[in-house]
Order: C-alpha cells, then structure tokens, then sequence
C-alpha cells in the first residue's frame, strides 16, 4: 500500500515537473489596424488562466508561463474597439485593433461555460459590479431590480430575495465562484447571501439550469465573478464610501490586489450601516435598520499548467425585521416612527456565514480538468423576544464538490463531462425557543454530459444530466430519495450582426427539507408552516428563444419564453391560526404554465455621440391547472435609461449623466387571498465625475432616487398587506479612490 | 503595501469584534386600580442578562415573572 502511494506520488511530482517542458511564453504586438503603429498600454488578458499582461511603448507584449493549452484572450485598448481570440504559446501574434467609433457594448465573458456572451448559446445577462454604477445601488437588490425579467422580493430594504421569471428561493441558485451558496433561501425573509465587496460581476441566468448547477435550478441562476487580480506585478487599492439620505445610510470598502511572481493576492473589507429608511412623509418604517459587514481575500497561482485559486469570504449582518408586531389590533400606523435609529431592536436577525473555496486547474493540450471543493457555513438567529434566546437557531453546513474535464477533439467538438457532490447539514442551537426545521442531512450527487460543436456561424449544445438526493432527518427519523434526469439542447445562428439562440432545457427540484418537514412559527414570515412529507419533485421545461441584432449605433433583443412546471410546490394560506400565526401549508400543484418575454433597445444616434437611449419591457403571466394565478408573479416593468457621456481629460471632468425611469405596472393577476398591487413610476437621476491625476483616479458620483417622492408599495414586497411603502425621495453622494502603482 | 494590508486586517478585526451586549429590562404587573404596568429592571448585560431572559425575575413572594428585554 505504501509503495503504491509514493508511485502516485511520484507520477504526480513527474506530471507537475513535466508540465514545465510545455509551459511557454506568449509573444506578440498590437497594432493599430489603420496606421499599423503599435498600441501602447493594450491589456490582453486570458480569463481562463487569469493571467495578462500590458503592452510596451512599441505594441510588443509577452505573458510568461502561458500553457500550450488553446486559450481564449480578451484585448482591450483605450480607444480601441475590444477584441477576442483563442490562442496558444507556440505561436507569435499580431492584433490589428480597430479604432473605436462608439461601443454599444463590450465584450463580456460569460464565467460558466467559459465562453463570450456574444459566442454562448444560452443567454447570460450580465451586470458589472467593480465599476462605479450610472445610479448609485446600495444593496444587490437595488442592482437587480434594474435587470429585465429579474425582480426582488423584498422585506424592508435590508432584505431581499432575487426572483426571475417569477420564481425564487430553493428555485434560484446563486454560485460564488462556481462554489454554491446555500443560506436557508427557502425563507421568504433571507437574503441573497452575498454582497457587491470584491465581486467584479454578476452573471443572470434566466429559467431551468439544472444540468450545470445540479437540482433546483429552475428558476435560474445568480452566478457572481470574483474580482480579477491586479496585473503581473502591480499592486492596486482602493477605498469607496457612499451616503444615502433616506436610511442615512453609510456603505465603506476598501481593498488591496497585488501580484507577486506567480501569486495573486486579493483583500477586502467593507461595512454598512442603515437606519429605519423614510417614506415619501418624512416618517420612518420602524426596525428597518441593518448592519454588514464583510472582509474577503482570495490567493491565486499558475504555474506551467497547473492554477489554483484558495477564496475565503467572512460576512456578518445584523437586520431588523420592519411589520412585525405581536399586539392583537395591527395597522400600518403602528410601524411608523419619527425618530432615526440605526441601533438594533428586536424582532431582529442574526447572520454570520463563512465561505472557503479551493480550485484547482489542470491545462492538457487539448483538455483541462477542475478540482472544486468548497465549504459555506451559514449561522441564522432570529431574535423574537428575547435578546439572549434566540426564536430560531440554525447552523447549515454544506461542503461541495465539482469535478469537470473538457476535452476538445477539434476546433468546432468539444465534450465537458462533470461530477457534482454536496453534504449539507442543518443542525439547531440548544437554545433556540422554536425548532422550524429538525436537525437533518441532505446528500446530493449528479453526473453531466455536455457536448458543445460548431463553427462561428452555427454553434450547437446538447447535455444529459441524472441526479440523486437522500434527505434524512434525525427526528423524526426517516429517510427520503428523489432522483432526477435532465437535458439541455440549444443552438444559434451568429452572424455579423445577428444573433438567433433557440434552448430547449429542464430543470429539476427535490422538495426541500423545510418543504416537508417544517411544522413551527416562521417569526420573520410570520407565519405558522406545516411541511408535507408527501411532497413530489418538481420538474420544469423551458424553450427559449433570443433573438438579437447589433450594429454601431442600434441593438434590440427580443427574448420570448414559456415555462412549464409539474408538481409545483408552494405556501397555500389556510383559514386557521395556531398560537396567533396564520397557518400555510406546503401543497403542490399538477401543472403552473409561465410565459412571457424581454424586449431591450440601445440606441446610440449617429449625429449624438454621446447619447444612449436605453429601454426594455418585460412581461410574465403564470396560470395553473386549474386556470388560476399563481402567488406572488411580478408585474410587467418598462425600465428606460438615457445616459449623456463626456469626454475624458486630465484633472476633474464629468464622465456622464443619466436619467432612469422604472415604470412598474399594475399587477391583477392575483391569486386567492394574494392582494393586487397598483403601478408606479420612479425616476432617479445621477452624475458620475472623475479627479484623473498622474498615478490616481477619483470617482465621485451624486444623485437622486425616486424624484418625485412617490408613494408605492411594490408587489412583491412582504410589506404590502401592511400597505407600508418603499423609501420616498432619496438623495446620495458617493467618492472611489482609486491608487495604482507598479 | 504591507501598510494597506494591515489596514485592512485592523479594520475587519475592529468591525467584527462586538462589544458587550446589554439591555434594558422590565416585567408586566398590575398595579392597584388593576392596570397593567411595567416595572422598569434597569440595564442588565452579559450572563447576568441571559440568566433573566432564560429565568425570569424572582418577586418578593418567591415567584417568577417573565422578563422582557429591549435590545440596542
């Protein structure tokens, strides 16, 4: 035994030190494609590596310990349209960059499968997140609200649950990194999980995704892209703060990314502070308040063919609940308050997570192999009327794996095979007055075939997925297993300034454990939930069809879908209380039928250079078997930006201003006992600015939300049946100092 | 550089580190006409708080109220 440990070994160390006979260097210079003079200050930059390098005064460029592996590399220039291409080291390039005449939009990688946004079959909606926003977003909520077809259910403003496509909690999985972030998202009163620090963006995919992300992706993905590190031997640092006026808000982060050799290193720290927020009278919602914090750091290194990235997230939130009241006669007049206060009250919750990420990555010349092992700890209190004793209590535990090899068999074949594993445990606090969910594990284990083919005018997809999952509950004991079969197929059609992508995808959702198993009083939903032990799985299918067309000065989407659901669970009011909460059980329903779609333009007139028209309308209805609405379906929402950007100069300029207008409708398709909403329309305005000076850069920003002080209470929002509102006129002011040094 | 590191770690260790947690406390009585009142306990903090949470607050007559806490 011991002999064949020191052979793998030794095959290990030999297939390590072997690597470094292929590992080469990447050589090159980028031209200007008209004057054929070389671009300085280019930045090419492989995502799948991570690792770039700068061009010198002549164009020239090289990137040490670039495998022999065919990479894709970003080429982004100051003036200068962006470029892509695969490319590996044993050949010296030359990039020919085109003059930039206006860019609609950049390029943007689409983190899951690897590939460009513009090059992927299915549609990946991407949001920035490292870069000052035309409005400032002080929550990940604000930024989602923004998105077409992506809506939040809200509790308060320090509360909020992402839904796309009229689906959220268990039906949305969020990825940090490619590691799953599993924070009791069954609750209706539990945030996202992750905040905006160190997070370069945030990639949206809308409807069943389960054969990538494993069971419960139905609804759609939230998969959030850690900061790049800073480039080969530079270092960079930054502190932002930000004030807003309603919840006389305070958000602070700093961060430091250096490279040293052949290490990245990565540190974050940020933390918010808000009081109850005020409504368009100038009272404040009682107990809206919330505090986070959160540090981060991330340690990377290539060598030859090898990369590893260690990430580490450390988040702490302490929020009130706003509506919550037990006196017997309840009305809205009762959460009001003209006092500000940003100090903790009960009803009040408690979360600390803990995330730790490890991937490792193998380039073969025409494969490579992902090793992912990650842990996240989520500890959720929720304080009801006691300040030491804790209402609920509960630590979830999940460890997960990923393994994934692609192997390209030629230029247009490649075939991804994966495995995916996750131990989850729920366990509750010896202390805790109410036991929701009982102390249980969940095992996970899927396996995935997908097989990407095409040149770059046709490109196609086909995948096949089987999952298992074994839910086993301590007490009272029993144990359940649910498997799922799930497939994917999709191609598009890509030409110079067309796109046509058509998916076909389903998805799969065992019930959860709180699904079956809960039987207790949920204090942040207020509500007394009883579980069914009899629940089924959920299966979805979704076809999907984009079509999109770019040229300089105008782009449009159009992206229609229909999405049909068996066995959909959800929270059905009862006309019963026990101990003064009303009653909800889990209940299925046969078949919920969802449709709608996206319709986006960007216009950029010709003779206005510096003028950006943006809209997009987006629309849902969902019916069930029964020819009834489905709770908690978001209105249709008409989103419009105008943006007027300036040029760049040396000392303080202006770099744009926008105006945005988010008109909401009205929502009548309502289920029974679920209250209609009306529609409203806000309009914010904002200004970004920038101190440019030799070595730094300050970005400043200041503006206004909801202009007009409007009164609204949001359809998905907890607060309706309260008919507490959304915070009124909002101002801010924000600064970003930027230090780079090499 | 080292500097803005240890910043960063001073900061995160400063803003995570939370101080003692006390509380205003108080029990419901009623007083002579037969309304219901509360009967300020003062502030309490740390164990001595959680023991009144979890024990309640022992009257005269040897009998235990429930105490209710205010947290800020």
């Amino acid at each position: 035994m011991k002999s064949q440990t020191y052979k793998l070994l030794f095959l290990v160390l030999i297939f390590l030190e072997g690597g470094g006979y292929y590992s080469q260097v990447l050589k090159g210079v980028v031209l200007n494609s008209d004057t054929k003079i070389g671009v300085s200050g280019a930045y090419i930059y492989s995502f799948d590596l991570e690792i770039g390098n700068s061009t010198n005064e002549k164009g020239n460029f090289e990137i040490l310990q670039f495998p022999k592996y065919k990479s894709k590399i970003l080429i982004s220039a100051h003036g200068y349209e962006d470029q892509s291409m695969f490319i590996s080291s044993d050949s010296i390039i030359t990039i020919l960059m085109e003059p930039k005449h206006a860019m609609l939009d950049e390029f943007v990688v689409a983190t899951p499968t690897g590939k460009l946004q513009g090059e992927n079959i299915t549609y990946v909606t991407t949001v920035k997140l490292n870069e000052p926003a035309s409005i400032n977003n002080n929550t990940i909520g604000e930024v989602l609200t923004n998105v077409p077809g992506v809506y939040v259910a809200s509790v308060g403003r320090g509360i909020s649950k992402p839904v796309i496509r009229g689906l959220s909690g268990n039906r949305v999985v969020t990825y940090l990194d490619g590691l799953r972030i599993e924070n009791q998202q069954w609750g209706g009163d539990h945030g996202v999980g992750v905040t905006a620090l160190g997070i370069d963006r945030l990639e949206i995919i809308k409807g069943p995704s389960s054969l990538l992300y494993g069971s419960d992706a139905i609804g759609g993905v939230l998969y959030y892209v850690e900061a790049q590190y800073a480039k080969k031997n530079t270092w960079k640092s930054f502190i932002e703060t930000s004030f807003e006026s309603s919840s006389l808000s305070n958000t602070t982060n700093l961060g430091t990314q250096f490279t040293k050799g052949n290490s990245k290193y990565n540190f974050f720290y940020g933390s918010s502070i808000n009081a109850d927020y005020a409504l368009p009278s100038g009272l404040r919602v009682l107990d809206s308040r919330f505090l986070s914090q959160a540090f981060k750091t991330s340690y990377g290194y290539n060598k030859n063919r090898w990369k590893i990235n260690v990430r580490y997230n450390f988040s702490k939130s302490i929020i009130g609940i706003p509506g919550h009241s037990h006196k017997d006669s309840i009305y809205t007049e009762l959460f009001y308050t003209d006092k500000v206060n940003w100090s903790s009250t009960l009803p009040i919750q408690n979360i600390t997570n803990n995330f730790i990420n490890v991937e490792n990555k193998f380039y073969f010349d025409k494969s490579y192999l992902t090793i992912q092992i990650g842990h996240t700890a989520n500890d959720l209190k929720e304080f009801e009327e006691k300040v030491t004793i804790p209402g609920i209590d509960m630590l979830l535990n999940s460890s997960t794996l990923n393994l994934r090899y692609a192997y390209k068999f030629s230029p247009i074949l490649e075939l991804v095979n994966g495995v995916q594993g996750m131990y989850q445990r729920n366990s509750n606090g010896k202390n805790a007055e109410e036991i929701l969910i009982p102390n249980a594990y969940t095992a996970d284990f899927g396996i995935y075939s997908i097989l990407f083919a095409g040149n770059e005018k046709f490109k196609f997809q086909s995948g096949l997925r089987t999952d298992y999952r074994m839910i086993n509950v301590d007490s009272p004991n029993f144990q359940k297993d649910f498997t799922g079969i799930n497939y994917a197929i999709g191609g598009g059609y890509f030409a110079k300034n067309s796109i046509i992508r058509l998916n076909i995808s389903s998805g799969y959702r065992a019930p959860h454990t709180s699904e079956m198993i809960a039987n207790g009083v949920h204090h942040g939903s207020f509500q007394y939930v009883i579980g069914d032990l009899e629940l089924r799985t959920e299966n979805a299918s979704q076809i999907d069809f984009v079509y999109e067309y770019a040229n300089k000065h105008l782009s449009l989407i159009f992206n229609p879908f229909f999405n049909q659901i068996q066995n959909f669970i959800y929270l059905q009011k009862q006309d019963s209380v026990i101990t003064s909460y009303p009653v909800y059980n889990y209940v299925q329903n046969e078949n919920v039928a969802m449709h709608g779609f996206d319709f986006g333009v960007h216009y950029h007139p010709h003779f206005l250079h510096r003028l950006h028209l943006e809209s997009s309308y987006s629309y849902l209805k969902a019916l069930n078997s029964d020819g009834d609405f489905i709770d908690q379906i978001p209105p249709a929402k008409w989103l419009t930006n105008v943006k007027v950007e300036f040029n760049e100069k040396d000392g303080f300029y202006i770099k744009n201003i926008v105006l945005r207008n988010n008109f909401i409708f009205s929502q009548n398709d309502v289920a029974i006992n679920e209250l209609p909403s009306k529609s409203y329309n806000l309009l914010s305005f904002g200004f970004n600015g920038v101190i440019k000076t030799k070595h730094n850069i300050i970005n400043i920003n200041a503006g206004v939300k909801n202009l007009f002080n409007s009164n609204y209470v949001d359809h998905l929002s907890n607060l309706k049946y309260l008919n507490l509102a959304a915070p009124g006129i909002n101002f801010y002011i924000g600064a970003k100092f930027n230090i780079n040094n090499k | 550089m080292k500097k803005v590191i240890l910043g960063i770690l001073a900061m995160s260790a400063i803003g995570f580190t939370s101080c003692k947690k006390c509380s205003e406390c108080h029990y419901e009585a009623l007083d002579s006409s037969g309304a219901e009142v509360e009967v300020e306990l003062g502030e309490h903090c740390g164990d001595d708080l959680k023991t009144l949470e979890s024990s309640g607050y022992q009257l005269s007559d040897g009998t235990f109220v429930e105490v209710h806490c205010h947290a800020h």
